[in-house]
């Protein structure tokens, strides 16, 4: 089941993966971390603290920077730049997710976004997670943390 | 050195457009190559695109080179962009370069901020190439397609 926040992650990040990639998605409902996957995590600070973490697995990373820069999936730069589009990802949907659901008058400090590629980095668990699936079928997932969050 | 605004004609004596310098500050390579693209799809005149990865190298870029315009991010590592806003408005070298801050920072209180810094506007990302040139075009004072 999901749940409103995790609607409004799934909502938001689909929003942000049409707008920035041209990526359609659907919500499915999974919850596990994805693994073998490349993994953006930003976090930010302000009248609460958190971070988001956004998964995707290595071919949709690349598919993902490839549209975001305007190139051939193929192109070697789409590769180099894969973990990059996935961080600036995260960046942007962070941005209207605060606003989403925190005070949108109280100004957050964002941290830098820094990329993984294999298993997921070690984030406090709780928070909401939703999950996409592209056309294809590839997923991306995306995992929201405040402090104060408890599984 | 950057000590008057750029044409307001935007054109040479013999009619060709008068091709714009901007300069892109963003941590993110891939962020720096999607505005640099929205702006050859927005069809302005872009001659040479300078390009920066945080305020301190941003500042070094305008007080050297002309710059019609700086694009710049909010969060970034070292100097972050309203540090640099606050430092090229107070140089009297960098004062006049309008600034457009593009940022993920929607915050209300983010945008007062600097909007009373002087920046000359505020885009969200993700945006169009098409707003971006709407933008551009307003601060700079050109006509021609919107």
């Amino acid at each position: 089941m999901i749940g409103p926040r995790s609607a409004d992650l799934a909502r938001l990040s689909a929003t942000v993966l049409a707008d920035c990639a041209f990526l359609l998605t659907e919500p499915v409902e999974v919850d596990a971390a994805l693994h073998d996957a490349v993994h953006a995590v930003v976090g930010f600070s302000g009248a609460t603290r958190g971070h988001l973490m956004l998964s995707a697995s290595p071919e949709l990373a690349v598919h993902i920077a490839a549209d975001m820069l305007g190139i051939e999936s193929g192109d070697a730069d789409a590769a180099a730049h894969a973990a990059g589009a996935l961080a600036e990802l995260a960046n942007v949907l962070l941005g209207m997710l605060v606003v989403t659901l925190c005070d949108p008058e109280t100004t957050f400090r964002f941290g830098t976004p820094h990329a993984y590629v294999g298993s997921p980095p070690e984030v406090p668990h709780g928070g909401a997670v939703a999950t996409l699936a592209s056309d294809s079928g590839a997923r991306i997932q995306v995992r929201w943390v405040m402090e104060g969050d408890a599984p | 050195m950057n000590s008057s605004s750029p044409s307001s004609s935007r054109e040479t004596r013999d009619g060709a457009p008068i091709l714009l310098r901007p300069l892109v500050v963003d941590d993110s390579a891939v962020m720096r190559r999607m505005v640099a693209r929205s702006l050859s799809l927005s069809g302005l005149p872009i001659g040479t695109l300078y390009e920066a990865a945080d305020g301190e190298a941003a500042l070094r870029v305008v007080r050297e080179s002309w710059i019609d315009v700086v694009l710049c991010d909010v969060h970034m590592p070292g100097m972050n962009g309203v540090e640099l806003v606050r430092r090229m408005s107070s140089d009297p070298l960098t004062a006049d370069v309008p600034v457009v801050v593009i940022s993920s920072d929607r915050g209300e209180g983010r945008a007062a901020e600097l909007e009373r810094l002087g920046i000359r506007g505020y885009l969200h990302k993700p945006f169009q190439p098409e707003a971006l040139g709407r933008l551009v075009r307003r601060v700079l004072g050109l006509g021609g397609r919107s």
